[in-house]
C-alpha cells in the first residue's frame, strides 16, 4: 500500500484550511479532522477519493464498530 | 523559517508528495528527515574526550592534561588544548567523577584563580536564587 496519495493530499490541504480560516477551527480540532480522515483513507486503502462511494463509508463505519477499544477492552 | 531552508532540505533529499507545485511535503516525512539529520550529525564524546566547536570533533586533549576549573563546589569545567587547531576545549564534569570517567587524563588544579578579581566565577544559573536569598535577608 502506498505510504499517501498525493491527490487526496492536496484536497485534504485545500480542506482543512477551510476548516481552519472560514469555519475557524482550532489546530487541535483540524488535527483531529486530519486523523480521522487518515484512518478511512488507510482503510480504503489510499484509494482517490474520486472514486468515493457510499458503500466504503458504510463499510468503513461496521469496521470501525469491530474495533477493539485500547482504553476499555470493549468493542466500540 | 524562510523558504530556501525548505528548499535546501528537499536537495537533500526531504521527499515532496509528488513533483507538482506547490510542493507539499507529508508532516511524518519531515519529521522523520529532520530526526534522522540530526541523530546523524550527533557526535558523543567517549570519555577522555572533549568536543571542539572549531574542528566540530570530540578530541583528546594535547597531552592528555587538562586542568580543572571548579564552578560550584562539586563540579566544574575540565579545560584542555585541541591538538589540531590549538582552540581551548572544555567538557563540564562534576569533581568527584573526574578520575572515574577520564582515567587516561592528568589533571592540574590552578590553585590561584586567572581572573584579577581573584575569584571564581559563580554558575549564572544560581543568580536568581542569590538575589532572592539576599533580598529575605535584607
Amino acid at each position: 500500500m502506498k505510504p499517501h496519495n498525493a491527490e487526496n493530499e492536496r484536497l485534504k490541504r485545500r480542506y482543512f484550511a477551510y476548516l481552519r480560516e472560514a469555519k475557524r477551527y482550532s489546530e487541535a480540532s483540524v488535527d483531529m479532522v486530519a486523523k480521522a480522515l487518515h484512518r478511512f483513507e488507510t482503510y480504503a486503502r489510499m484509494r482517490d477519493f474520486k472514486a468515493f462511494h457510499i458503500e466504503q463509508t458504510i463499510a468503513f463505519k461496521r469496521h470501525l464498530s469491530e474495533q477493539i477499544s485500547a482504553q476499555t477492552g470493549a468493542r466500540f | 523559517m524562510h523558504k530556501n531552508t525548505v528548499r535546501a532540505w528537499i536537495k537533500h533529499g526531504l521527499p515532496t508528495i509528488d513533483r507538482k507545485r506547490p510542493m507539499i511535503i507529508h508532516g511524518r516525512d519531515a519529521k522523520r528527515f529532520l530526526e534522522d539529520r540530526r541523530r546523524r550529525a550527533k557526535q558523543p564524546c567517549p570519555p577522555g574526550h572533549f568536543f571542539c566547536l572549531r574542528c566540530r570533533a570530540p578530541k583528546i586533549p594535547a597531552g592528555a592534561m587538562v586542568d580543572y576549573l571548579p564552578i560550584t563546589p562539586t563540579s566544574g569545567n575540565l579545560r584542555g588544548i585541541c591538538p589540531d587547531c590549538h582552540a581551548l576545549i572544555h567538557r563540564r564534569v562534576s569533581f568527584a567523577s573526574i578520575y572515574a570517567f577520564h582515567p587516561t587524563l592528568e589533571v592540574a588544579f590552578p590553585q590561584a584563580a586567572a581572573r584579577i578579581r581573584d575569584s571564581t566565577e559563580g554558575c549564572p544559573n544560581c543568580d536568581f536564587n542569590l538575589e532572592g536569598e539576599n533580598n529575605e535577608t535584607a
